[in-house]
């Protein structure tokens, strides 16, 4: 006699098997049968996504990471919950998170508000680990943000990735994310390339989950994906791709996706006519895929109009590249937002330049036939025709594209100079921005490893309302002892006579002379330094 | 002499069983090693109470047939979790969906996975392609919600749907 065994009657593991089995589809069709089974295709349907969310307040600062928070997911259930709120358009992430019981983090640690300082951040953590339904009690009680009406969400996903299928769902809750402010430009490092190993597999099926996830996000307004395997805007609704204010395009990314061949991307992805910030980031080791670059930025600047409201531009080059000049820099990453936006309401340019090579160096045969092809050690490497730089017009365009900026940050790492070139990457960048007059620079910031030209009296001039300064000055690797010798304090009181100068950091490393010399210092309030006599000044500094 | 191995069902029947049969069996397998000395003549009698004697004619017969094939431990191979239905399991599972059941069920006690994954797959099978409705039907579900639970949790599950 057989007894009546009924699909319900299977265990969630039996159950869960049976389901690992059919499409999406079928998938949502069984969940709307009953209750039951409802919730256990639910743990399917979501297993298969990693959802990290940063959440603005409404100063809307994503690229500062200031009042930055993350909302940490602990179970499935909480994610079907979360996402449905948010996708719904529920903006009280508040009462959301309350209701949760999620956890919700700061994303940084500095805040500006002096009260609600490091030992306040310690203390909270401490007390989450004490009680989870008191921890985002306390951190909206503590904060200020409840005061300020917190949290108008903007739905910014940050890292939103596919991992392996496995059925168990642990990577819900368990996103892989480094969680430091250093991984917004740095985080192909050892844990993301181990997330990507994980997330290859099983992609078709989640893909077609994934695309139907970003497609549903009607109010999307700002987008970091670096880690990102398919980058494929089309996912994205077009009215989303008009209200995009931010958007971090990691360039290597783009070329692998479409083949290395821009002429494949459909131009109409390509508009983003009210972006504000914009983060262009390359991070690769091959010349080819560099090259991708060369063609597709001017094309991305040109369909773009110019970007004519961006506000923000970082540009991120991590990669190592033959023989990647100034020139190449200057035509296909900044000439391309000149040509084509005559107005230019820049207020923050980035340019982080990491492990570029510029030539082999002195032992290196090295030559140009002028006809797209350069030899370099008796490799021919096909290079890309741009225009030769027009200095006249480079004169007269880069001031508008500068003229506005009011904060100004280069970043060099293991970047080699030609030695004996006669100016170099960086002393052309720094010559670049010392010798205009930026009247609304507010924060310059230089660290290169190399040194460059700076003259101070010049930066003094010329950005008369520079409020910090910082220079980090690493590896040196050219012949001449830099003009400036930290050693000599009278060279560096000029820049504390400024009185809106309220901020200076300097970290030189002379590597040439052999000799640690580290000189850092700080000056929080200039009115009183200047009141110092010269003599008092050395002595404070000292 | 050779050893004789006999398994008995929920319903007291006996089944006569070659060891390399039974071996297709985990739950058994493990049993035989553990508690069973091989130095022991006497006839073994392994009772499976939760395991009818009509089931276990069809879990014999699988194991039977495939008693010569070694399964590898494929728990966590992707490739053939995904695999279509082997043509034989098909023919083989194709019967009433009650006996289906119990023989899913006698596969998860007894731990043959390939049997389970291939019970599990006949089920995915009926239910794929199906409305809810449909589904509700085919496998006598009877719906506990609410129109205005069924119209919240559609909304929940918009974003995966093809639209």
């Amino acid at each position: 006699m057989i007894s009546k065994v009924s699909f319900l009657d299977f265990s969630n593991e039996i159950t869960l098997q049976i389901i690992d089995n059919l499409d999406v589809n079928t998938l949502i069709n069984l969940s709307y049968t009953c209750k039951s089974l409802h919730q256990i295709c639910l743990v399917k349907l979501y297993s298969g996504v990693s959802i990290r969310y940063d959440i603005l307040d409404q100063s809307q600062q994503p690229i500062a990471y200031k009042n930055r928070y993350r909302v940490i997911i602990s179970d499935k259930q909480q994610l079907v919950k979360f996402v449905t709120n948010v996708i719904s358009g529920k903006n009280d992430i508040h009462n959301l998170v309350k209701e949760l019981n999620c956890h919700m983090s700061p994303y940084v640690l500095n805040f500006k508000d002096q009260s609600y300082n490091k030992g306040n951040i310690n203390e909270l953590n401490e007390s989450k680990s004490r009680s989870k339904s008191s921890s985002s009690d306390d951190f909206f009680e503590k904060s200020q943000f409840k005061e300020k009406g917190f949290l108008k969400l903007k739905k910014i996903i940050r890292r939103l990735s596919l991992s392996a299928n496995n059925g168990n769902g642990n990577e819900i809750g368990n996103a892989n994310t480094n969680g430091n402010v250093n991984s917004y430009f740095g985080s192909n490092n050892g844990k993301a390339a181990s997330h990507r190993r994980n997330s290859i597999s099983n992609l078709n099926d989640n893909n077609k989950l994934f695309k139907r996830f970003l497609s549903s996000f009607t109010q999307l307004k700002e987008i970091y994906w670096k880690d990102l395997e398919l980058m494929d805007l089309s996912y994205l609704k077009p009215d989303v791709l008009i209200n995009l204010t931010g958007l971090s395009l990691n360039l290597n990314l783009i070329s692998k996706s479409y083949d290395n061949d821009y002429s494949k991307i459909p131009l109409k992805l390509l508009g983003f006519p009210n972006l504000k910030n914009l983060v262009l980031s390359y991070v690769g080791l091959s010349y080819e895929d560099f090259s991708f670059i060369y063609n597709f930025v001017p094309l991305l600047v040109k369909t773009n109009n110019g970007f004519i409201k961006l506000n923000k531009l970082y540009l991120d080059i991590d990669g190592y590249i033959l023989d990647f000049r100034f020139g190449d820099f200057y035509t296909c990453l900044i000439r391309p937002f000149i040509l084509h936006n005559k107005s230019f309401n820049l207020s923050t340019l980035q340019l982080k330049i990491r492990g570029v090579k510029y030539d082999l160096g002195d032992n290196s045969s090295y030559s140009d036939d002028g006809d797209g092809y350069r030899q370099v050690d008796g490799i021919q490497i096909k290079t890309y025709q741009h225009p030769t730089i027009n200095w006249s017009e480079y004169d007269k365009n880069i001031r508008i594209f500068l003229q506005k900026l009011d904060q100004f940050e280069l970043q060099t790492e293991r970047f080699y100079l030609r030695q004996y070139s006669g100016v170099g990457f960086e002393n052309r960048i720094v010559a670049l921005i010392s010798n205009f007059n930026l009247p609304n620079l507010k924060i310059l910031s230089i660290k290169a490893s190399n040194y460059g030209n700076f003259n101070y009296d010049l930066i003094l001039e010329n950005m008369p309302n520079l409020e910090k300064l910082i220079f980090k000055i690493g590896k040196l690797t050219v012949l001449e002892i830099p003009q400036y010798d930290s050693k000599n304090w009278n060279d560096k009181i000029p820049l504390v006579r400024s009185n809106k100068l309220k901020e200076v950091h300097i970290d030189y490393y002379n590597m040439f002379s052999r000799l640690k010399h580290l000189v850092e210092f700080k000056i929080n309030n200039s009115d009183y330094f200047n009141s110092l006599s010269r003599l008092e000044q050395k002595k404070f500094m000292a | 002499m050779v050893k004789r191995y006999v398994l008995v069902s929920s319903d007291n029947e006996k089944f006569p069983t070659e060891r390399k049969v039974m071996e297709k069996s985990i739950l058994l397998k493990n049993m035989l090693k553990d508690l069973f000395a091989d130095d022991d003549d006497e006839p073994i009698e392994i009772p499976l109470p939760n395991v009818s004697s009509s089931v276990m004619k069809f879990i014999l017969e699988w194991c039977e047939h495939y008693k010569d094939v070694d399964f590898e431990d494929d728990e966590d191979d992707d490739s053939k979790k995904s695999a279509p239905i082997d043509e034989w399991d098909k023919n083989f599972l194709n019967t009433d969906q009650e006996m289906l059941y119990e023989i899913i069920l006698a596969a998860n006690y007894m731990n043959i996975k390939p049997l389970l994954n291939a019970g599990c797959k006949m089920v995915a099978e009926m239910i794929r392609g199906k409305s809810p409705e449909e589904i509700r039907k085919t496998f006598n579900i009877v719906n506990d919600f609410t129109p205005e639970e069924e119209a919240a949790i559609r909304r929940e599950n918009e974003w995966a749907e093809d639209r």
